[in-house]
């Protein structure tokens, strides 16, 4: 044992220098002995010497060989390799810091885009066994829903009972506590059945989660805090487990804490509370329901087969699946309330390791596309440092033709060239790491749309670190493997003469900056593809004028306030907001504008039993002002449109032309019901304005006047602002304040501001996309400039030459140029192929982004071919006129 | 063209190492075993033992010394020569000795056993 850690100390001390020198001396005494005997056959004293040198053999080789059977060999080559490839790095420190930058930004860019990723695309559920879980979908084949009814999600719960479980739960919604002095906060909670907690087997941080006698309807409302709201709100004392929160204007009791990062199973929504679903009525949760005409929303919903509200999860023990969404598929087939819509239900489930995440929906193919982006980043900026260590490597010849001259293997020279790419690749991968990290948290706070939304937890895990370290290598081996090729079969004879001009071809160079142009082609081609789609998205017009436009989400639901006094607030309200300085016009309404929010109901006409859809809004008397939609024909509400009124309606043009087409709609009446098919008039007809989504044009929708509709809740008012933006929103705060103290006014935002919202994956996606094209085409204009400035200079003394015999320098300047422009040219034919290729590989994923222009689209590459040209001229112009200035006599007494 | 022929020359100078590297330790303690000599000593007689045969690249000789060294497996000691220069005389240890006997015998067991499988009919006799 001793003596193996003392041999092990002694290889790892090596053999010292009195070894060394013994050696030596060893070495010189047998070459002595060797001497005298040849010297005694008879030789001369100068050809004995040499005889016995050519039978020792190479001197130094035996030395290193001889030390390092004292040594961990290996351990003392790598050793020393990396000293010398330290040293080679520090001598070229312009070139190798541009080499690290170049490698740091495309790693850098390739860890956020897959920290992000990972975050958003790859992450499991924090509980246990999350392979189990299953996210439950019913479809008839014609209509497809994830929403559900209660008493529907009861049956299949106690259908599939022993052998499976089902969790119920809405989509979180704005909820109001209050905060002492000051209007009620919002927060966000998620309403859930009883076995919620035990379906996601999740275990409590503090106290007890919510179980089935929670929603048993009696006894005090119990809620569960979210770890962070619970560190938020009450510090993270134990104490607040059986303190009071009032939410909505319900009394609960805290009876629990969630674990850290649990977000129930919609990972990117994350509640701050839970509440038993059976609350619904008393809370006034309205929110993403689809019901019909058996059901009434004012009602408790949990009661109603009509309403459908709650997602699904079910939680399936390995093996059973099939099992269960048999018996579910049975359940819902012959379903007394489903069957008879539809003969053809059945269960869809996706696997629910990773929750059911509509930032995952939504991003996927944003993030597919970028990382496709950055991965050809990264191997540009290979390719470009690959042209560079190239260069550089033709420029070393005649240092590794000594080195081989010396006694160096072919496989120790290649072994250092490898090292020192691993030592730049490791150097970028550390820079890349930071960028990352960056990178990454830059990139959820652009993607996350909405600024209230809870940040993503994006963190660097192992995964990423271990990703880092796999590309970093991977760039290492890539980045040096053609100079140490070349090292491997340098040419002793040529390197070592360095005659200038006779390989000045440098055919990889050549090769790699045509590689990079064309994959810079392709990257230009799409920012400016996404640019385009951006602009076309953000120019056209909406039908609504945001600018100047104030929205404010105001919840008189939430609040408390009694449908019995909404006829009376709505006016006071709107007349008080008007009132102010600044102030053109105000409007309530369901939807801000422009909002993801909209609302479909059934229509009649007269003598048609045939139900057709529109969307549906109802608006105060100043809506279509205030909004900015055109009035096209007809007239728009007036204050003569009251309750005793006769009822009247107000439809968008996309309606008229596809109910009517070719003739008048006004005048014509239609209803809610076959049986009162004449209750509405038609009196006018607006412009269509994207109010539900910019990227689709406006269907069939019409306009009801909250006068006759006077004891619906709304939720969002629009002021038109004339004065400045700021000052006329803290009046109208006021204004609110003073009519209704106790409504929460949230959401403030401009129109343009929601404009803006609402293009941000397309804006991300520009932006972003901009941002690696403009890098990758300084990637190609580095790495062209350096491999023509190489090539100049390998030709100096030809250009001398042909100076000298009469050439006029504006020729010289014109062939390197031209010499440029030609490698450019291939690469922009070879980068049109490869856009072609990229557009049809990635058309999914495009289509979904791509919004008024095609993949292929041809205005797009020609535009990034001409950005393109930019290169050769910015990158060859300073080698060229270097060219053209050569000196002559310089020139070709170098060459001597 | 001339490249190519560089590399192929230094890629056959690796390949007979290579044959050696096996056989060459057991040479040197096998010489060891009549006596303590130097370096020149060891490489004279196993050329000259194996009939020409073997032609040990002398600078070969040097880092398979260190190796004995190293494992213990003979000594070291500076001396006079015959022709009374100073040189390194090395010296068989006894575990350099049992190390010979397994290696020897093992080799001879190999030898054995290879031409046994080369030349089948011999044996039968």
């Amino acid at each position: 044992m001793m003596s193996g850690l003392r041999r092990i100390w002694a290889k790892l001390r090596g053999p010292g220098r009195r070894l060394a020198r013994e050696l030596d001396e060893e070495m010189a005494a047998h070459i002595a002995m060797e001497c005298e005997e040849n010297e005694a056959r008879g030789l001369s004293p100068q050809a004995a010497r040499r005889a016995a040198r050519m039978t020792f053999g190479h001197e130094l080789n035996a030395r290193e060989r001889s030390d390092d059977a004292w040594r961990f060999a290996w351990l003392d080559a790598l050793l020393r390799d990396i000293r010398m490839a330290a040293r080679g790095i520090k001598r070229q420190r312009a070139l190798s810091v541009t080499v690290v930058t170049c490698l740091a930004l495309g790693i850098g860019a390739n860890a956020a885009i897959c920290t992000v990723m990972d975050a958003v695309l790859l992450r499991a559920l924090p509980v246990p066994n999350p392979q189990e879980l299953y996210g439950i979908t019913a479809t008839s084949g014609r209509d497809s829903d994830n929403l559900f009814s209660y008493p529907l999600y009861q049956r299949m719960d106690a259908a599939v009972a022993g052998t499976a479980q089902l969790a119920a739960f809405t989509y979180p919604a704005p909820m109001y506590v209050p905060d002492p002095g000051r209007p009620p906060r919002e927060i966000s909670g998620q309403l859930v059945s009883g076995d919620f907690f035990r379906t996601l087997m999740t275990r409590p941080e503090l106290g007890r989660l919510l179980n089935p006698a929670d929603t048993g309807g009696s006894g005090v409302a119990a809620v569960v805090l979210s770890h962070e709201f619970w560190q938020r709100e009450f510090g993270g004392a134990r104490t607040a487990v059986g303190s009071r929160l009032r939410v909505n204007g319900v009394d609960c009791e805290v009876v629990g804490v969630a674990p850290p990062g649990f977000a129930g199973f919609l990972p990117d929504v994350p509640p701050d509370v839970w509440l038993p679903l059976t609350l619904q009525a008393r809370l006034n949760y309205n929110h993403n329901a689809s019901n019909d005409d058996t059901s009434d929303l004012t009602k408790p919903w949990s009661r109603q087969d009509g309403i459908s509200w709650l997602q699904l999860a079910a939680r399936v023990p390995g093996g059973a699946a099939p099992a269960v969404w048999g018996r579910l598929g049975q359940l819902i087939s012959r379903d007394g309330y489903l069957a008879p819509q539809s003969p053809h239900w059945r269960v869809v489930a996706a696997a629910g390791a990773k929750g059911a995440s509509s930032l995952r929906r939504a991003f996927s193919q944003p993030l597919e596309i970028l990382l496709a982006m950055v991965g050809l980043m990264l191997l540009i900026a290979c390719a470009n440092v690959a042209a560079m260590l190239l260069a550089r490597g033709v420029s070393r010849q005649r240092e590794i033709a000594i080195r081989i001259a010396l006694g160096a293997t072919g496989w120790r020279l290649s072994r250092q060239l490898l090292l020192e790419g691993f030592m730049l690749s490791s150097m970028a991968g550390a820079g890349g790491l930071a960028l990352g990290v960056w990178g990454s948290q830059l990139l959820t706070r652009l993607a996350v749309n909405n600024p209230q939304a809870q940040p993503l937890a994006v963190t660097v895990d192992a995964k990423v670190l271990a990703f880092l370290a796999i590309v970093s290598l991977l760039v290492g081996v890539l980045v040096s493997l053609l100079p140490a090729w070349r090292a491997q079969r340098s040419d002793f004879g040529s390197g070592i003469k360095s005659d200038r001009g006779q390989t000045a071809r440098l055919p990889f160079g050549r090769a790699l900056i045509v590689g990079q142009v064309a994959l810079s082609l392709v990257l230009v081609a799409s920012a400016i593809l996404f640019s385009r789609s951006l602009r076309a998205l953000a120019d056209q017009n909406p039908g609504f004028s945001a600018a100047q436009l104030l929205n404010l989400r105001l919840d008189f639901r939430a609040s408390g306030i009694a449908r019995s006094r909404l006829p009376a607030i709505y006016p006071r309200l709107l007349q008080a907001v008007a009132a102010q300085a600044g102030v053109e016009s105000a409007a309530l309404s369901e939807c801000p504008l422009p909002s993801g929010c909209t609302s479909a109901s059934d229509i009649y006409f007269p003598g048609s039993t045939q139900s057709v859809n529109a969307d549906d809004y109802t608006v105060s008397t100043d809506y279509f002002r205030t909004a900015g939609i055109p009035i096209l024909a007809g007239r728009g509400f007036a204050a003569s449109d009251g309750p005793s009124d006769p009822p009247v309606v107000v439809v968008n043009q996309a309606f008229a032309a596809k109910f009517f087409p070719g003739q008048s709609p006004l005048g014509v009446h239609l209803g809610s019901d076959p049986t009162h098919a004449s209750q509405l008039t038609i009196v006018g007809i607006v412009g269509n304005a994207r109010i539900h989504n910019l990227r689709e044009p406006a269907g069939p929708q019409f306009f009801i006047p909250l006068q006759q509709r006077p004891a619906q809740y709304e939720s969002s008012l629009q002021v038109r602002v004339a004065g400045p933006m700021d000052s006329t929103t803290d009046a109208v705060r006021r204004a609110i304040a003073s009519v209704a103290p106790e409504l929460p006014v949230t959401q403030v935002r401009t129109g343009a501001e929601l404009l803006q919202f609402q293009l941000a994956d397309e804006m991300l996606l520009a932006r972003l996309s901009d941002m690696f094209a403009l890098l990758a085409m300084g990637l190609a204009c580095i790495g062209l400039y350096g491999v023509i400035s190489y090539l100049v200079a390998r030709r100096t003394s030809e250009f001398g030459l042909r100076l000298a015999l009469g050439a006029r320098p504006a020729r010289l300047l014109e062939s390197v140029l031209r010499d440029a422009l030609v490698l450019t040219m291939v690469g922009l034919g070879l980068g049109g192929v490869l856009a072609a290729l990229a557009a049809r590989l990635l058309a999914h994923q495009l289509a979904g982004i791509l919004w008024g222009v095609t993949a292929m689209d041809p205005a797009s590459l020609a535009i990034a071919a001409a950005l393109m040209l930019l290169v050769p001229a910015l990158a060859a112009l300073v080698p060229a006129a270097r060219a053209a200035r050569v000196d002559p006599l310089v020139a070709l007494r170098t060459e001597a | 063209m001339t490249s190519r022929q560089t590399t192929t020359s230094r890629r056959r100078a690796k390949e007979r190492e290579a044959l050696l590297q096996g056989t060459l330790d057991l040479l040197i303690l096998r010489t060891l075993l009549w006596g303590p000599t130097h370096g020149h000593g060891i490489a004279t007689s196993i050329q000259r033992d194996s009939g020409g045969a073997f032609i040990v690249e002398h600078g070969s000789l040097y880092p398979a010394l260190q190796r004995l060294l190293q494992q213990g497996w003979v000594k070291a000691a500076w001396g006079v020569s015959e022709n009374r220069r100073r040189a390194r005389f090395y010296r068989l240890t006894a575990a350099g000795r049992k190390q010979w006997l397994g290696e020897s015998s093992k080799w001879e067991r190999s030898v054995q056993a290879i031409s046994r499988v080369l030349h089948p009919a011999r044996e039968e006799q």
